[in-house]
């Protein structure tokens, strides 16, 4: 289990992770989604222990990570842009990794390097930017981490090797219990995958909810008048989180299931009306404008 | 809450990261074993090739292989020149390994600390599972292994080489061992405390060489202030002190103040253990993770460029005054040289202001103590005691004192401040001291100018004696005041006019400062017994001959003691008998006597000259063939080569019979020109 507890880190006059408190249990894929700057990369350095806290604590399996070698044995964190050496090949860098992590599996690593289109000799710098990732991944998932954090990882990854990876990903949350938090601005992959998303902002957590339920909880209606309701407000005492009004025609996004709104909706009249869940990056649209950035907002 | 690692697998761990910071490193290895087997193999074939060139008398006519063949000649342990061209080898090739390790190690240390100062990097190191503490300590290991791995491998292979040849590994190419270890040690320390302190590795690079530079400059201009402004103030005891040096770490190649060094690599290790764990993983690509080196060094580098100019301006009088120009010229040269500084630094001016209050200090500090300085508030330049309060007083004359080359002079000065008691001796003693500073200018521009002399020609030994004339009084009060002028060019007074005689020529000082009568059988270089200039007999390097002579230094010794005239028997030469020489380097010079019937005319019972050489004045081994390859003018010696003559009066039986006894005078006191030591003296000259 992953917690924090009134997390802080702070870079100079900037505090990049305000007071934060989440608890993730084993087993979960976690989403981390935000607006850029929103401290998504910071939390997962705090997560792996390559920044140490300004305030709070981070727990993983009950241990704190910063400079404990024996809990970051169980993590392994693949940051945006993950380095390697000039002559770095994936063979030289597993002979580093074999004795640093205690779970190395050599028998995980034979298979994903013939399950990923890459080859272990050559000299990791001058692959693309994809084949990069592929091979931070094939070295990140033969150390047998608990915990797997990934920043932007889907980002060059091409099609394929995206659908790979959600597959491996999940075979290995299902098959070792792994938890994995993944930091991404891809909102339809993390959809495919996450069973649970966290949205930050401004090193704050907005929201936190499984999937499911966050899909459940939204819906985008559309409602249509012969004759607009002379009302001053016509969606009062429906929680409306954005309308767009089109000549009689209002798109509204509404948080809630059509039990709690419908009976509401019908009483104005309506020529026509339908309702249907948000995809998450809907979601994340409509809830980072309630929060106050939007495009009109920034525009 | 917190898990351990066992030690078995930390040592894993650090065994892994060297093994991965081998592969990361092997590019630059490789270049370096390619040079190092290159100009091994260079100078292996040039040495061979001269030196048998020079066994069949090809190249005579070079000179520095003349000198190689010379020293051949006086090596008692080679028969030819491939031999000494095998020695040369060893040495030269040596030292091209040692400039090379040098020049490696900066590459490797740049290179293993740069995961502090990359923010990918940071990433990666940040979260393996090893410490912070064993990472830097592996990677400090992998720096300081990977220079001196390789360049023991070829230091080896030039040792196996010269012992193929059936030549010894000299001392010199041994001791780049020592140079190497302890100068890889600081240096690799020093960097990783100040790239634990640095956000980048330009700024680490440059914080480095800021130091290594500014440092010992700095102190030659503090020590170069002491000379200049206290005349009379001796700061020889700082030649080669760890002071000079103290945050210089390439000093440490130097391969002296060994313990010094591995405390300073200690302090550096623990303290950049200490900082690593509290770094800020974010501080990468920052300016800095810790800013108390950064303010040092800004510090020094103001002092270094505001000193520069001060003295400069100081020394040429500008406007009109040594100190109002001083005090010009350093606050020119110290706020600019600060503020560009910062910038390289800092990227820009901000926290300019907040970070001037060092600077602010330092001006207001050394425009006050140059003021106390500059204007001798406390009278020290021009101070002579009265005869009255002196209880007892001493000179010195660095022509006719013998000291061992790591004898501490001051000491010796304090010491000889017991060593006359009577008013006659103490007031000539007054008398000589005021002759010195009689002449002297004391405005405060010429003390700037004496700042230029002490720091560029003091420092560097060229040919001349690090002090001539010393003064010791032990005042009434029980307090010891000491002054020590050197022989400078710069000093009003000529050392031929400053008359020591009546205090050298004493029993006292001769008995207490004299060669003959003080060094080690092992300093003592050579003895020759003479009755004329050209000849007579020399002792060598045997072991009889060490035995014999000592035998007769030994007996002399005895009857030095037993006799009770107040004179001594040293002969100092009056000034229109002295012939000046000077040896090859002019590093010395030395009183040669007038031939032994001129003496016998004024002492008709003198039976022959002893005289004693000390310290080290031929070409006996191939590290001062080496030195003159390389330039030798500029070679500074530990001890300086000293020569006494005596006058073997009849009394002197004990001297006399042991001269017999060794076979050096026939039973009528005359030269044995049979005898195994005897042999013309001018190619000696």
């Amino acid at each position: 289990m992953i917690e924090l507890k009134n997390l802080t880190k702070r870079f100079d006059k900037v505090t990049a992770v305000d007071n934060m408190n989440l608890t993730i249990n084993e087993g979960s894929v976690v989403g981390l989604v935000g607006s850029n700057g929103s401290g998504k990369s910071t939390l997962l350095r705090l997560l792996s222990g390559v920044y140490q806290p300004d305030g709070g604590e981070v727990l993983v399996g009950g241990k704190k990570l910063f400079d404990n070698p024996a809990a970051k044995g169980e993590c392994y964190f693949i940051p945006d842009f993950p380095f390697f050496y000039n002559n770095s090949t994936i063979n030289s860098t597993a002979f580093l990794y074999r004795n640093l992590y205690p779970n190395w599996s050599e028998a995980q690593f034979n298979r994903f390097c013939s399950v990923f289109p890459i080859k272990r000799d050559a000299k990791i710098i001058n692959m693309s930017k994809g084949m990069q990732r592929q091979a931070a991944l094939i070295l990140a998932l033969s150390t047998c981490p608990k915990y797997l954090f990934l920043d932007e990882i889907f980002d060059g990854l091409d099609p394929v090797v995206r659908h790979l990876l959600k597959k491996i990903i999940i075979e290995q949350v299902s098959e070792h219990n792994m938890t994995v938090i993944i930091a991404s601005h891809n909102l339809r992959e993390l959809e495919d995958l996450c069973d649970r998303i966290c949205l930050m902002h401004r090193g704050k957590m907005l929201m936190e909810r499984d999937i499911d339920s966050l899909r459940l909880c939204f819906r985008k209606v559309q409602v249509a008048f012969s004759e607009i309701p002379m009302m001053p407000n016509i969606f009062e005492g429906i929680d409306v989180v954005n309308v767009w009004q089109n000549g009689n025609v209002f798109n509204v996004t509404i948080r809630g299931t059509e039990e709690d709104f419908m009976p509401q909706l019908n009483a104005l009249n309506p020529a026509y009306i339908s309702a249907m869940p948000l995809t998450l990056e809907e979601i994340f649209i409509s809830e980072m404008g309630a929060a106050g950035y939007d495009v009109n907002s920034i525009l | 809450m917190t898990s351990t690692v066992s030690f078995k697998e930390k040592l894993k761990q650090a065994y892994s990261v060297f093994k991965w910071d081998l592969k990361s490193c092997s590019g630059t290895m490789a270049v370096y074993a390619i040079l190092a087997a290159v100009f091994t193999t260079i100078i292996l074939t040039l040495c061979l090739v001269f030196g048998f060139y020079a066994q069949n008398s090809v190249m005579y006519d070079t000179y520095s292989y003349s000198q190689a063949i010379s020293s051949l000649e006086t090596a008692p342990d080679t028969n030819n020149a491939i031999a000494v061209a095998v020695k040369v080898f060893q040495i030269i090739a040596s030292q091209m390994i040692y400039f090379l390790t040098i020049i490696f190690a900066i590459i490797y240390t740049v290179k293993v600390y740069s995961y502090l100062h990359n923010k990918r990097k940071a990433d990666l190191y940040g979260s393996l599972p090893i410490s912070r503490i064993m990472l830097f300590v592996s990677k400090s290991a992998s720096a300081y292994l990977f220079t001196l791995i390789p360049a023991m491998f070829f230091l080896g292979i030039i040792f196996i080489v010269s012992m193929c040849f059936g030549q010894p590994i000299v001392n010199e190419a041994l001791n780049i061992y020592v140079k190497l270890l302890m100068g890889t040690l600081a240096s690799i320390s020093a960097y990783g405390l100040i790239s634990v302190c640095c956000g980048t590795t330009l700024n680490s690079v440059i914080m480095f060489i800021a130091v290594c530079i500014a440092y010992p400059l700095s102190a030659m201009f503090i020590k170069g202030v002491a000379n200049g402004f206290f005349y009379g103030s001796y700061t020889g005891v700082f030649k080669n002190h760890f002071i000079m040096n103290a945050l210089n770490p390439l000093a440490a190649y130097d391969g002296i103040n060994i313990i010094y060094w591995l405390i300073f690599s200690a302090v550096c290790i623990v303290a950049s253990a200490f900082l690593v764990k509290r770094r800020k993983a974010e501080r990468a690509q920052a300016s800095f993770a810790y800013y108390l080196p950064c303010h040092i060094v800004k510090v020094l580098v103001s002092f270094l460029v505001g000193m520069f100019l001060g003295v400069l301006f100081g020394s040429l009088n500008v406007l009109g005054n040594g100190y109002f120009g001083f005090v010009f010229g350093f606050i020119l040269g110290s706020v600019p040289a600060f503020v560009i500084a910062h910038l390289i630094f800092y990227k820009g001016i901000s926290k300019l202001i907040r970070t001037s209050i060092p600077l602010g200090g330092l001006v207001v500090v050394v425009v006050a103590v140059m003021a106390v300085c500059s204007y001798d508030v406390f009278g020290y330049n021009e101070f002579i005691p009265k005869a009255d309060d002196v209880k007892s007083a001493g000179l010195i004359d660095s022509s006719n004192l013998y000291r061992e080359s790591d004898s501490n002079l001051n000491k010796i000065v304090r010491n000889s401040a017991e060593d006359f008691t009577d008013k006659e001796r103490i007031n000539s003693i007054i008398s000589s001291h005021s002759s010195i500073i009689a002449d002297k200018d004391f405005t405060s521009y010429k003390k700037f100018q004496s700042v230029w002399y002490d720091m560029f020609v003091y420092n560097m030994n060229i040919g001349l004696n690090e002090m001539r004339f010393s003064f010791a009084y032990k005042m009434n009060n029980g307090s010891v005041i000491t002054r020590t002028y050197p022989a400078s060019v710069y000093d009003s007074f000529s050392t031929d006019t400053i008359d020591t005689s009546e205090i050298v020529n004493t029993k006292t000082y001769t008995e207490k400062y004299a060669a003959a009568l003080n060094a080690n059988q092992s300093d003592i270089s050579s003895v020759t017994v003479k009755t004329n200039e050209m000849s007579g007999c020399m002792s060598d390097d045997t072991e009889k001959s060490k035995e014999d002579f000592g035998k007769v230094v030994e007996a002399f010794r005895k009857d030095f003691k037993a006799d009770n005239s107040d004179i001594s028997v040293v002969l100092a030469p009056a000034e229109d008998d002295v012939s000046l020489y000077s040896d090859y380097y002019g590093l010395s010079s030395y009183y040669e006597v007038k031939d032994f019937k001129y003496y016998q005319k004024e002492y008709p019972d003198a039976v022959c000259l002893l005289e004693v050489n000390t310290g080290e004045n031929s070409y006996s081994n191939p590290s001062d063939l080496f030195t003159d390859i390389i330039g030798g003018s500029f070679s500074i010696y530990d001890s300086m080569p000293k020569k006494e003559t005596y006058l073997i009066p009849k009394s002197y039986t004990n001297t006399i019979s042991a001269l017999k006894d060794i076979g050096v005078l026939n039973s009528d006191n005359t030269i044995n020109e049979k005898s195994d030591y005897y042999k013309s003296l001018d190619v000696y000259y």
